[in-house]
């Protein structure tokens, strides 16, 4: 541990944790004599992070990134431009773990000082073969690189598009998740009491594209949704049933709750989250020295099962399959074919105010991942590419990341959208486009 | 914790009785020794250093040096579980430094007949990422170490040829059988006689050069097992090294075969994770 990074994690223990009532020992040093041996290599002591109950760590990071071009609804080109803070602590308890996750930040773009607490959670096990999580926390699964069928934990598209670090991605929600482990199958329940939508694109950081208008809105928030009403009913459920037979990983997935963004409308002509129950499946296994994985989900729009009401997203299937290979030393190449296909689409164009801006009955996206890693993974180049050929789209995730040290952590990046036309999933945001820079410090 | 602390003990008291024939067995061993074949050789070799016990657990950490000085850290606690000697074992590697990895954890069913299953826990996201099993000759959290040093190589991956008995070592020469998903044409190691470890490798390329070498330098008998306490991996070509050492390794804990599943993943199990302290 150099010295630097000893006296952040003092200033930061001192004035966090000090109430808390920390033994002054945490960081109890231990020679090591033997070491001599080797020369100087191991002065350092073992971080003695078991000798105490308490862990820690986190990072201060800079980012900036603006527009490769001008966006008529918004006067600053800024997309990104901010200076966060995370700090991450765990407590192993005898019984009861506690852990917390959280980001304060300056954000720039709308000139705000932010929190986000991303977990704060007791975690304890019981009868055995059941691990019980409760409290704010961040929950994943499917097989999808960045496409997800069954996956309806929150996401945070503002930070995904803006170039923040992927980890952002996903939002956390205020949830309870049991997970038991039986030889049969393991279950895997999340109850997230209110429902949690996702930080969806609003037109605050970027613009987006509304049918009424025809064009682009943007410039500030101008989503409004009537959310769900805050009831027991209305929470929200899902549950895996999960398997690895001999290297094979099986799963089923049930999901019960809405829309995780307002692509529904209500009586009003207010943007609103409808009810939305999925069934699913997904395979996940090795073949070929490679991975594949193939996965599907049932969209039920409960509110609408004729696919008539205008105002209701339609009824979907979706369909994903994925192969993923090193082609090369530390060359890593990822294909993922992944379908939609609109249910009663007939009905749909037929009711639908906005025919013209109605996607395809089956509207196809084909992803890429490529990453190639430096030796010792100094350098990891990555593109990652969604195209549609249906909507004849595309969004482009080139990065590099540079790893000077282990304090010292670079990221340059970008977001290229392009599309022939206005309203398309990916072409709306064509005026979103932008490229990022991110200086981290970590401890 | 007791019911550990009590099953070490038991193991400690076997250990201690088996110990007794072992003077007897070792003079056997020695006759026998010139007459071992290459493959029993190697065999050997492929045992005491990933099959030591039935299954063990150890502190690690890595210091990464590269050719102006720099360093970089890893630390973190490995657990091992053997399904069969020689044959099919677990292992899970849960990190605690640096912060950037902290939390993560890596899962490796491994197999002989088939390609090994590996997973690595990304607990920013709870991302449950699969990897697949052909980068195994990449580096192993950004160290000259590869996935496959800390693994194991199949013996079987490779044909071997005994260069030289000298009084100390066996020289072996190993050939990859497959050249197309190897970055060496052959390897030399040197395995001590007396433990079967190999104490230096060194990794050649078409040229006949080395470009990489393994080298041991201290070895320790832990429970009676040889155990391996520091090597250090260098890579002659940039310069940079990278140095591993263990801490308060253990065998024979009695560490179940369900530790080694998804659940260890997002709940790391610190029964047989933590060290007992001293």
């Amino acid at each position: 541990m150099t010295n630097k990074t000893r006296i952040f994690k003092w200033l930061f223990m001192g004035g966090l944790l000090a109430a808390h009532g920390l033994p002054a020992s945490f960081a109890a040093e231990e020679g090591d004599s033997q070491d001599e041996k080797w020369g100087d290599v191991w002065e350092e002591e073992w971080d003695e992070e078991e000798s105490s109950n308490w862990s820690w760590a986190g990072f201060v990071e800079a980012g900036y990134g603006q527009r490769l071009q001008t966006d008529p609804l918004f006067e600053n080109k800024e997309t990104l431009n901010e200076l966060r803070g995370h700090l991450e602590t765990d407590y192993k308890g005898e019984d009861v773990d506690f852990s917390f996750r959280g980001d304060t930040w300056y954000d720039g773009v709308t000139d705000e000082m932010e929190l986000d607490i991303r977990e704060l959670a007791w975690s304890f096990s019981a009868f055995g073969n059941t691990d019980f999580k409760i409290g704010r926390q961040i929950s994943t699964w499917g097989t999808g690189d960045l496409v997800f069928l069954n996956d309806l934990f929150p996401k945070d598209w503002q930070s995904f598009f803006s170039g923040r670090e992927d980890t952002y991605l996903k939002a956390p929600a205020n949830s309870v998740r049991v997970t038991s482990y039986f030889d049969a199958v393991n279950v895997d329940l999340v109850w997230t009491p209110v429902f949690e939508e996702d930080r969806y694109i609003n037109g605050e950081r970027f613009s987006l594209f509304n049918p009424i208008v025809g064009g682009s809105i943007g410039g500030t928030d101008v989503v409004n949704p009537v959310e769900p009403d805050e009831n027991l009913g209305n929470s929200e459920i899902a549950l895996r049933l999960y398997k690895n037979v001999e290297g094979t990983e099986y799963a089923l997935y049930g999901y019960r709750g809405f829309d995780k963004q307002p692509v529904g409308i209500t009586n009003t002509l207010q943007p609103t989250f409808h009810r939305k129950d999925i069934f699913g499946a997904s395979v996940r296994g090795s073949i070929e020295s490679g991975l594949y994985n193939v996965e599907v989900a049932y969209h039920d729009a409960v509110e609408d099962s004729e696919g008539s009401d205008p105002f209701v997203k339609n009824s979907q299937w979706r369909f994903l399959a994925g192969y993923e290979a090193e082609v090369a030393t530390r060359l890593t190449l990822g294909l993922q074919y992944y379908l939609e296909w609109t249910k009663d689409y007939d009905e749909l164009i037929a009711n639908s105010p906005f025919p013209q801006y109605e996607a395809e009955e089956k509207r196809h996206l084909l992803t890429t991942r490529v990453t190639y890693r430096t030796a010792k993974d100094k350098f990891v180049w990555s593109l990652f590419a969604f195209y549609s050929p249906t909507d004849d789209d595309s969004y482009l995730r080139p990065s590099l990341n540079y790893r000077f040290s282990d304090e010292w952590l670079f990221t340059i990046g970008a977001n290229l959208f392009n599309g022939q036309e206005e309203h398309t999933f990916f072409g709306q945001f064509e005026d979103a486009s932008n490229a990022y820079v991110r200086v981290r410090y970590q401890f | 914790m007791k019911s550990l602390q009590k099953s070490i003990k038991q193991k400690f008291l076997t250990l201690l009785v088996t110990g007794l024939t072992l003077p007897m067995m070792t003079a056997s061993l020695q006759a026998a020794e010139s007459e071992l074949s290459v493959e029993e050789i190697i065999s050997k070799a492929n045992k005491v250093s990933y099959y030591a016990g039935d299954d063990g657990r150890s502190d690690a950490r890595m210091m990464i040096v590269d050719k102006d000085g720099n360093r970089q850290l890893r630390q973190f606690v490995i657990l091992r579980k053997d399904i069969q000697d020689e044959g099919d074992q677990n292992f899970l590697v849960v990190f605690s430094r640096p912060s950037d990895v902290r939390g993560t954890v890596f899962l490796v069913n491994k197999h002989v007949d088939r390609d090994d299953d590996r997973w690595l826990y990304l607990p920013g996201l709870d991302l449950e990422k699969r990897i697949s099993a052909g980068d195994k000759r990449t580096s192993f959290v950004g160290s000259d170490f590869f996935y496959e040093d800390v693994s194991g190589r199949n013996p079987a991956l490779d044909t071997h040829e005994l260069l030289e008995v000298t009084d100390t070592a066996y020289i072996v020469k190993n050939i990859p059988q497959d050249k197309s998903n190897v970055e060496f044409a052959y390897y030399i190691a040197n395995i001590n006689k007396e433990t079967f470890l190999p104490m230096t490798v060194e990794y050649f390329n078409e040229k006949g050069e080395v470009y990489r070498r393994m080298d041991v330098a201290e070895v320790e008998e832990v429970q009676g097992i040889p155990t391996v306490m520091k090597s250090k991996i260098s890579n002659l070509e940039t310069g940079s090294v990278t140095y591993m050492e263990f801490r308060r390794p253990v065998y024979n804990i009695g560490v179940p075969e369900d530790v080694f599943t998804s659940r260890s993943l997002r709940n790391p199990p610190r029964e047989w994770l933590e060290a007992e302290q001293e």
